[in-house]
Order: structure tokens, then C-alpha cells, then sequence
């Protein structure tokens, strides 16, 4: 008994971010006086259950090594050219991760990037901050692409088609400005590289996931989320059982509490939040990427989600939130751990994009 | 006395690719244009018993290829096979930090043993790599010599890590 409770012990700890959810889960309790409790409420799991198919199917993508095989193929294609190394990368990186969730992306190329750095001689913050800002605007484009679509599709009955057709003014927007970026970006001339074997690539993984991250969809269109969740362990049994088992699920824990926590929040802050959201296409925008700095991007909408009675503010809002401070995105954080730059330096590249696409896209609202 | 007949094989035996020389070359091939594009970081814990493991992984393209395990007390690789965990470090942080700085150098300094292996249940080639004169890491290759074959179990360790 004492070890089993030393194991959870040492799993908290381990896991900042599931134990300052649970923290904030006992202050709750005790400021809701126990209403906090009432967890069937509070919890969404269809939601959940269409962010746990999605991240099961985008292992299994992954695992097949499509998106590595294009990353090697992106580089020979790129001819010794800088410029269009960052570029294809950059598209990639986007096109990824509207498919797979944007910090399966971040696992994907940010390894590139400090790659192409060294290759390319351009700053290696600059590099991350472009695939970073790349995968969260390109996940923004799906209800897949990254965990508060999801929540914000399920909730506001969206098609998928309308979702697609609403985000797009915003990734073109922001795919514009970060091509500036790419510019920006100087790398000289590099001596010439040669194209990078690929990993290997497993069709039999992949035909079965693109089938199943169809059907998924499919199923959530019509009502029928936790049939898509079938599907998605199906196929994680049918090609890669293991996936079943080393899923991070103190993550997918950690977004039950998110839910609970931050509807606790919304309730208790309702009549502010009521009214700041009431104001109108852009104060919602703003809000929605304010709070996604305080609080992060998925937290954000959970907060705002029954105050906001149009979708695409709160949809523009909180993925515009993903590219600013590294606290509005998780994903950011993984770019950070994953490439070793200092969080000052990811931020003199993130923040200048975040102001400007703010500009743009308060401006895209506006007309 | 005639003997029994051997009892029949279940299902015709596993084909096995033939092998040729000149895939192990192009294995070895593979591995060298590889490492331009491999980046690193670092895995750490504590034991049970409190003692520090820290290991360099090698990440390409996302996915981990090997673990170099890194020897809190010298500073240096431990070759491989020889994890080197240790109990007489000060600060976890600063031996993080130091594994981290060797990671970058090391990069640098690996090269590619001229010989492979092969697995024959795995059908993949086994391409060395070494520090001086520690062999410090495995690279797995297809056995046509072509792709690269992650450690995917390795890949999800630093993917629960990191996140």
C-alpha cells in the first residue's frame, strides 16, 4: 500500500501541470463550499473522449513516419536554399498539424529546425519560433488540429467544413505574416546538405490511421463521438497495441481537470465574464487572447465557452493566444524543452508575431 | 531402426531477406548522411535507491534513434552497456546542465563504426556509433540499407518527459 501511494506520489510530482490542476481543483472545493463536487456536470466527455481519439490516431500517424518522410523530402526538394528550406518546413509543419495535434508537430520538427539552423547558419530561437508559430496557426485551420477546436467544435455544433471555411481568413493571415518572418529569418547561403535519409515508412500504419481519423470525424459530425473512440482503439489494436498503453494519460487526466477547474472559474466569475464577452467581435478576440496568456489557450476557452455566443471570436481569440506568451500554448513549452533555448529568446520572436497578427486580424474582424 | 519423421513445421518458416554486403555498406552509408541531422536531449531520474541516471538522446526527425548514457561522475559518455548512475552528485540541476553542454559537443565527436550487425528477427542492420573509443550508441537500419528504424518505445519515454 505504502509503495503503490509513493508511486502516485512521485507521478504528481513529476507532473507540474496535473498537480497544480488538482491543487486549484481542493481550493475550489472549499471556495464552492463542495459544489465543485459535482463532477458530471462540469466534465464534457464527448469532448475528452474526441481528444483522446484524435491522439491516439495522431500516434499512430506519426508512428508510420509519414511526416518524417516528407520532412526529408521537404529538404531535398529545398535544393540548398535556405529560404525554401524554411518555407517548406514551415508549410509542413502547419499541414501537420492541422492533421495531428499541434504538439505532435513540435515533437516533429522541432528537431528539424535546430537542424536547419546549423545547417543554414540562421538563429536557432528564430527557427523554433517559426515551426512553433507555424503548427499552433496551421492546427488552428481544423476541429482537430489542437485540443480547444475540438472543445469549441463539439460545443458550438459547428460542420466541419464551416469550421475549416471560418478559420481560414486567420492561417492565411497568419501563414502570410510568418512567410515575412522567413525573410526576416537571413539565413545565408548554406554550402549545400546533402537530403537526409527517411525514417522508415510504414504504410500499414498509415492507410489505417487516415481511414480512422475519417471515420472519426465522420462520427462526431453525426452525433456519434464515443463510436469514433472505438474506432480510434480499433486501430490503435489492429497496427499498434502498444500506443494503447503509453498514451500520456495523466495529460488527458489533466485536461478532465481543466474542464472541471475552469468551468468552476467561469461560474463563479460569470457576470464579468458575461459582460466583457458581450462587447462585441473584437473585445471578445482580445479577451479570449489575453486570458489565453494568463491562463493558457485551452483553459481560456474553457472559461469562455458559455459566455460567448459566436464562435469564430472565441476561435480566432484563442489561437491567436497559442502564439504569444509560451504559457498560451502548451505546445510552446515542448519547443522550449525540446530545442534548449531560453524562454527570453523564443519570446523576442513569438511576441512581434503575436502583436502583429493581433493588428491583423482585430483589422480582418473589424471589415 | 529407421528414425520417426520430423514432425511437420506449422505454416512455411518466416522468409528472411538475403543479405548482402552491399546493404550493410549502405547501411552504414545511411547512418553517416543521418547524423548531420541529429539533434539531442537529455533524460533524467532518480532511482528508487536515489541515484541519478542521466542519458543523451539522440532524436532524428522527431523520433529517437538510441540513448548514449552519460556518466554523472567523470562528465563523460559511458559506453554502451554500461548505464552510469550515480549517487554522489550535489545538484541535479547543474548535472542536467553539464549533460546538456556535453550533448551539443558530442554531436561533433560521434562517428560512424565502419561495420554493422544484423538482427534477423528485427530484419534490421545495427550500425555502431562511437565516442573515441566507447561505442556509444545503436542505429537501427532497414535491412535494404535504406531507412532509418526509430527506437519507438525510447521515442515515447522522451515524449512523456518533455510534456
Amino acid at each position: 500500500m505504502c509503495r503503490q501511494l509513493r508511486k502516485i506520489i512521485n507521478i504528481l510530482r513529476g507532473d507540474a501541470l496535473f498537480s497544480a490542476l488538482l491543487a486549484l481543483y481542493i481550493i475550489l472545493i472549499a471556495l464552492t463550499r463542495g459544489e465543485a463536487l459535482r463532477l458530471q456536470s462540469l466534465v464534457d466527455a464527448e469532448a475528452l473522449s474526441l481528444i483522446y481519439s484524435v491522439m491516439l490516431v495522431s500516434a499512430i500517424l506519426e508512428e508510420s513516419g509519414a511526416f518524417s518522410y516528407l520532412a526529408a523530402r521537404a529538404v531535398e526538394a529545398s535544393r540548398g536554399s535556405p529560404a525554401r528550406l524554411l518555407l517548406y518546413l514551415s508549410l509542413l509543419s502547419a499541414l501537420s498539424a492541422s492533421v495531428v495535434m499541434n504538439d505532435t508537430a513540435m515533437f516533429m520538427y522541432v528537431p528539424v529546425a535546430v537542424v536547419a539552423s546549423r545547417m543554414t547558419g540562421a538563429e536557432t530561437a528564430l527557427l523554433v519560433a517559426i515551426i512553433a508559430i507555424s503548427a499552433n496557426i496551421g492546427s488552428s485551420l481544423t476541429p482537430i488540429g489542437n485540443p480547444q477546436n475540438v472543445i469549441i467544435w463539439r460545443h458550438y455544433h459547428i460542420g466541419f467544413t464551416s469550421f475549416v471555411t471560418g478559420m481560414t481568413p486567420f492561417v492565411a493571415v497568419g501563414l502570410l505574416l510568418l512567410s515575412a518572418y522567413i525573410v526576416l529569418a537571413g539565413a545565408r547561403a548554406a554550402k549545400g546538405y546533402p537530403a537526409p535519409p527517411p525514417v522508415r515508412l510504414e504504410p500499414r500504419l498509415l492507410v489505417p490511421a487516415l481511414i480512422s481519423l475519417v471515420a472519426i470525424i465522420l462520427l462526431a459530425e453525426t452525433g456519434h463521438t464515443y463510436l469514433g473512440l472505438l474506432v480510434a482503439i480499433a486501430a490503435a489494436l489492429l497496427t499498434r497495441p502498444r500506443i494503447l498503453l503509453s498514451l500520456d494519460y495523466l495529460l488527458l487526466a489533466s485536461f478532465a481537470l481543466m474542464f472541471i477547474d475552469f468551468r468552476v472559474i467561469g461560474r463563479l466569475l460569470a457576470p464579468i465574464l458575461s459582460r466583457l464577452a458581450s462587447l462585441g467581435t473584437v473585445p471578445t478576440i482580445l479577451l479570449a487572447a489575453g486570458l489565453s496568456q494568463l491562463v493558457s489557450n485551452v483553459p481560456a476557452t474553457i472559461l469562455l465557452l458559455n459566455h460567448v455566443k459566436a464562435w469564430r471570436p472565441l476561435a480566432y481569440g484563442v489561437n491567436l493566444g497559442g502564439v504569444g506568451l509560451v504559457t498560451g500554448s502548451l505546445a510552446n513549452l515542448i519547443a522550449i524543452r525540446l530545442s534548449g533555448i531560453s524562454v527570453n529568446k523564443l519570446h523576442r520572436y513569438l511576441l512581434p508575431y503575436f502583436a502583429a497578427l493581433l493588428a491583423l486580424v482585430v483589422l480582418l474582424a473589424e471589415y | 531402426m529407421p528414425h520417426p519423421p520430423p514432425p511437420p513445421v506449422r505454416g512455411p518458416p518466416h522468409a528472411q531477406p538475403p543479405i548482402r554486403l552491399e546493404d550493410a555498406e549502405k547501411a552504414i552509408n545511411t547512418v553517416k548522411a543521418a547524423l548531420g541531422y541529429v539533434t539531442t536531449t537529455i533524460l533524467s531520474r532518480v532511482g528508487p535507491a536515489g541515484d541519478l541516471c542521466v542519458d543523451i538522446v539522440l532524436l532524428y526527425h522527431g523520433f529517437a534513434l538510441d540513448r548514449i548514457h552519460y556518466d554523472p561522475e567523470t562528465g563523460t559518455p559511458s559506453p554502451k552497456g554500461r548505464p552510469a548512475c550515480s549517487h554522489r552528485y550535489e545538484d541535479r540541476a547543474a548535472v542536467e546542465s553539464r549533460a546538456r553542454e556535453l550533448a551539443r559537443q558530442i554531436l561533433g565527436e560521434l562517428w560512424v563504426v565502419e561495420a554493422a550487425e544484423y538482427r534477423a528477427p528485427e530484419r534490421a542492420w545495427v550500425v555502431p556509433l562511437a565516442w573515441r573509443h566507447y561505442i556509444v550508441a545503436h542505429v537501427k537500419v532497414s535491412s535494404d540499407g535504406a531507412e532509418l528504424i526509430p527506437d519507438y518505445g525510447l521515442t515515447e519515454e522522451v515524449r512523456r518527459y518533455i510534456v
